[in-house]
């Protein structure tokens, strides 16, 4: 491009961007053009604006979220288990009929470990405990779309010390 | 014209020190792996020019004798502290730090003692702000002219620091110099890795939705988005030649190692056991990749072509192995393995042979390799809370790196700047 065609083209944008500030702001938002200079290096990969955290809607129930959200239960596993215990099979069975109650209701179901091991093992570990939860509850007529499973691995400790005492409670699917 | 004339000027400068270099190389053995350190001794730079002369010289005196110290080396004896003294110290590490209204002038020597004679001559200019820097590239000049290889005094390391529930990525010169954030997500991060030109960091992070794969130019820390796929985004690695990433992907229901291309598209799936795969690290040569899985039961590292084809358990040894680091010079394979103590750091020729413990005494994990193969970064919380470390590889304690008390883990140590002048 020469310097002529760059002022027109600049001017061109101009133009059309001056009507679009007048109804949306969104309009006038230019995409973000990864930095040049890196063109023989490693390409830069096309930006994505970070999705936005989804507002969560209100249960149509009498009991605020929170409210129902503080009955269900956390289910807990033993070392490097993702094996629901008949314990926890009770546990996910009350929780099961809260939610089939709540059809409404989204809930994120977080899976989590204790401090040992390495942070990329234990975010696949949590996420395999956060599955199982997920599919028990689906089992009983949860519907899936509104169980959202997130490993944490071991960044969200209930207990911060360093023993079986701590790592009990943290070894855990719990609820948000 | 003035910065075209300056430039022609180091060029020359470098030229003759490369003819210097040549003339009197002395080359030490180290990858016999029965290291012994070289007997040096630092002498105060001399200050001249302005009223801050002294006291930057001061410090960088220190800087210096501090690189080559941890560069494992050599031994440095510093004339200015008699604790340090060291029989017959093989080179005189000295020069002029010239400090004016424009910057500072590093002009570095180095002596042999036996033969009064010059063997290394440079010289180094920067800003006032930037001083630091002039004594790293000293330092790493010293070691190229005592090992053939520049050292790694002028590369940063990127870490996770963990306050409370929230994690943000960060990074600092490799001396812990400089530690500063590069997200304010209040979100979580995991596993960070430099492109192989060093100028890109892709990491995990949670500020999306769930574990997503990110990557930030360090140029401009604006984090974009890589792989948001369903389920696990994690462990993005780059392949030495840049091309491609491995990763963890869990959107085929379980956790698999994946290679994608370097904007995060079309992943080839690598693995495919019922377990879980994770934790890729590439082979230098980009033909192999060593990565975790518990296929077998407990976590195990294992190898296989970078096609994925021919996986094969590294160590049957030890009976739960993790976090696998391919050394930057293919020889070796740096672990973590879970023994009666605690978590220790292992190192093995990549056919799994030779295993012997680098680090032991409580939880030592993440263990990443400095680009020279010299050390190794890891956290641990060997002192109490979580911190990054480095061991020498050579049977010396293992040194803390100070991050001001923050808890600091998942360390990834940056490759060597690629303009390095004169």
């Amino acid at each position: 491009m020469n310097p002529t065609n760059i002022r027109r083209a600049l001017l061109v944008l101009a133009v059309l961007a001056l009507p679009a500030v007048g109804c949306s702001k969104k309009n006038v938002k230019m995409p973000e053009v990864p930095p040049a200079k890196t063109e023989d290096k490693a390409p830069v990969p096309t930006p994505t604006p970070a999705p936005k955290p989804v507002e969560e809607a209100k249960p149509p129930v009498s009991e605020s979220r929170d409210a129902v959200i503080k009955q269900l239960r956390t289910v807990y596993f033993a070392l490097d288990s993702d094996v629901l215990t008949s314990e926890a099979q009770a546990v996910l069975d009350a929780d099961a009929r809260i939610l089939a109650a709540n059809t409404s209701l989204s809930v994120e179901v977080g899976g989590h470990c204790d401090e040992r091991g390495s942070e990329e093992y234990n975010t696949d570990l949590s996420a395999r405990r956060a599955n199982k939860v997920v599919d028990y509850l689906t089992a009983r007529n949860v519907a899936a779309s509104k169980l959202k499973p997130v490993p944490y691995g071991k960044t969200q400790p209930i207990a911060e010390g360093h023993d079986e005492a701590s790592w009990s409670q943290n070894r855990r699917v719990e609820f948000k | 014209m003035r910065q075209l004339f300056r430039n022609l000027l180091l060029l020359l400068c470098s030229l003759g020190v490369v003819s210097i270099a040549r003339a009197d190389d002395v080359k030490l053995d180290i990858s016999s792996g029965a290291t012994s350190r070289l007997p040096i001794r630092c002498v105060p730079l001399t200050p001249t020019g302005d009223k801050d002369a002294r006291s930057t010289s001061t410090q960088a005196d220190q800087v210096l004798a501090d690189d080559l110290a941890h560069s494992a080396v050599f031994t440095v004896a510093r004339s200015w502290d008699t604790s340090t003294d060291t029989a017959d110290p093989q080179g005189i590490v000295g020069g002029k730090w010239t400090v004016t209204s424009t910057g500072i002038t590093l002009a570095g020597e180095v002596r042999d003692p036996h033969q009064n004679k010059l063997i290394l001559s440079v010289t180094y200019k920067g800003t006032r702000a930037n001083w630091r820097r002039l004594a790293h590239q000293f330092a790493d000049a010293v070691i190229q002219q005592f090992t053939g290889e520049s050292g790694i005094s002028s590369t940063r390391i990127a870490f996770v620091v963990r306050d409370g529930r929230t994690r943000e990525l960060w990074i600092m010169d490799a001396d812990g110099y400089d530690a500063h954030p590069l997200t304010h997500d209040k979100s979580l991060v995991l596993s960070p890795n430099f492109s192989p030109d060093g100028s890109l960091l892709a990491f995990t992070s949670y500020r999306g939705s769930g574990p997503q794969l990110w990557v930030m130019s360090l140029a401009d820390a604006k984090p974009v988005l890589l792989s948001g796929r369903k389920g696990i985004n994690a462990c993005g690695t780059y392949s030495p030649d840049g091309r491609n990433i491995a990763c963890t992907l869990s959107m085929d229901g379980n956790s698999e190692v994946y290679v994608l291309d370097a904007r995060g598209g079309s992943p080839q799936r690598l693995t495919s056991s019922r377990g879980i795969d994770t934790a890729p690290s590439w082979a230098p040569t980009g033909r192999q990749i060593a990565f975790t899985s518990d296929r077998a039961g407990t976590p195990q590292v294992y190898v296989m072509d970078a096609e994925g084809t021919n996986p094969r358990r590294l160590t049957y040894d030890l009976d739960y192995t993790d976090s696998p680091a391919w050394s930057p010079k293919g020889d070796r394979i740096a672990f973590v393995a879970r023994t009666n103590e605690g978590f220790d750091i292992y190192v093995c020729k990549p056919d799994g042979e030779g295993a012997i413990r680098v680090v032991s005494g409580g939880s030592n994990e993440n263990p990443r390799w400095s680009p020279d193969a010299r050390h190794l970064v890891f956290s641990s919380d060997r002192d109490g809370a979580k911190a990054l470390w480095i061991t020498d590889l050579d049977g010396t304690p293992p040194r803390k790196i100070d991050t001001g008390g923050r808890k600091a883990l998942s360390p990834a140590w940056s490759p060597r700047p690629a303009t390095i002048a004169p």
